[in-house]
Formats: C-alpha cells, structure tokens, sequence
C-alpha cells in the first residue's frame, strides 16, 4: 500500500481521514510541524497532507521546509485548509501545494480523488 | 433539515456512511472532549484581549463544529474568526456569548445522539 502522512493538529479531522484512507493507504500522523519534518526524512511517504493552520510552525512553512529537502523535496503535497476563499486557491498552489482539500470534509470522494490523481501523475 | 434540531443529521450520516455507528460515537466523544478545549481557549483569549488566540481557537472549532453537524456553532465560529482575524474586539464579546449557548445546546444533543457502545 502507498504511505500517506498526514499532518493535523485536530484529533476529530485526525480520526476522520484516517477513517476515510486506512482502507486504501498506509497512513503515518504527526501532530505538530517540527514533528513532521523529524519523521518524514525517516518514514518518507508517497504523498503529505498538511493542515494550513498548524499551531505553531504553520503548514506553508512546513511545506518549504519540505520542498527545501532534497530527499523529500518532490513528494506531493496536498493542503488541508478551512479556509476557501477566491483567491485562495492561486495562493495555496503558488506557495507549492500540488492541491488542496477544503475542511471541514463533506465529501470524502473529493479527498480520495485527489490523492489518486496526484499518486498516478506520479507514475507516470 | 429538521429546524428544530441543532444537529445537522446530514453531517452524521456522512461520518456513518465512512465509518458506521462506531465513527458516529468516536467523532462525538472526540467533539465532546476537544471542542470545549477550543471553546475555553477563545475566552480566555477574550479576557486577554487577544485576537490571535480567539481566532485560533475558533478556526480549530470551526472545523469540528462542521465534521459533527453542530451547524450554529460551526456559522458563530466562521463569523468570529474573521471579527478576530480583522481585529474587531468590539464585535466578538457579544458573538462569543451566542457561541457559549449554541455549544451547549449542541453538546447536549450529541449526547443524545451518540450511538450506544454495543
């Protein structure tokens, strides 16, 4: 099975897309930012979820950090961001999100959809 | 929707249709333990005065209000974190009173919603 991390400070959205993905994906939770970036360069996934609005070190300066790693570097990063507003969008794949899913989840097809497209382009 | 619950059936249906009763009751019992954290970290960034602190909490609220259908809850948060984002102090205390209410509504109607533990 493909290895998703997913990096979520909310025990609920936690729970929720481990309930939607453990059936299909291998998946690896880190709380914070900083406990990301300890465990990704061990335990590198296929692909990262990452919430936006960490406490503390947030989710676009964990993303660059990411980028910034040349062992990581390429993984595919999807956005997990309450927030949607016009413009958001350019701004989440300008910082170099390759996608992002909006909270709360209404439709979990959206979040699989997206892992899939992303985790295929990359076979390509 | 039935207007007279504060439970949005819809958005638990959504988690039973994932996850069955089992996520149903875990979700509740994570709402019910987590959401009052959030709550009490955005009065305490009221009496702080604290605009970053109250728009953190309500964004975190925010989110878990919408997984569980707590859809009052949900709205008041959205609408105080962008009062707190745009640092309009004035605003919050009122709203943030309307959230106290709407929590323990919903608090007390998920209680009665959750699944029993088989």
């Amino acid at each position: 099975m493909k290895k998703i991390a997913v990096v979520e400070d909310n025990p609920d959205n936690q729970l929720l897309v481990r309930a939607i993905l453990s059936e299909h994906y291998d998946i690896t939770s880190y709380e914070t930012g900083p406990a990301a970036l300890e465990g990704l360069p061990r335990d590198p996934p296929d692909l990262v979820l990452l919430d936006i609005s960490l406490p503390g070190m947030d989710g676009t300066e964990v993303l660059r950090r990411i980028r910034a790693d040349a062992a990581l570097g390429q993984v595919p990063v999807v956005a997990l961001t309450a927030h949607a507003m016009t413009g958001d969008r350019d701004r989440y794949l300008g910082a170099g999100f390759n996608d992002y899913v909006t909270k709360p989840i209404v439709d979990e097809t959206v979040l699989l959809t997206t892992i899939e497209r992303l985790l295929n382009a990359r076979e390509i | 929707m039935d207007t007279e619950d504060c439970i949005d059936g819809a958005a638990l249906d959504r988690l039973r249709r994932v996850g069955q009763d089992k996520l149903v009751r875990q979700m509740i019992d994570i709402y019910l333990d987590y959401a009052p954290k959030m709550l009490r970290n955005a009065l305490a960034g009221e009496q702080a005065g604290d605009c970053m602190a109250i728009e953190h909490a309500v964004h975190s609220l925010k989110s878990s209000a919408g997984h569980i259908g707590a859809s009052a809850v949900h709205d008041l948060a959205r609408r105080l974190e962008s009062l707190a984002r745009d640092k309009q102090f004035d605003s919050i205390g009122p709203l943030l009173r309307e959230l106290e209410t709407a929590f323990e509504q919903a608090r007390l109607r998920l209680e009665e919603l959750k699944p029993i533990d088989p």
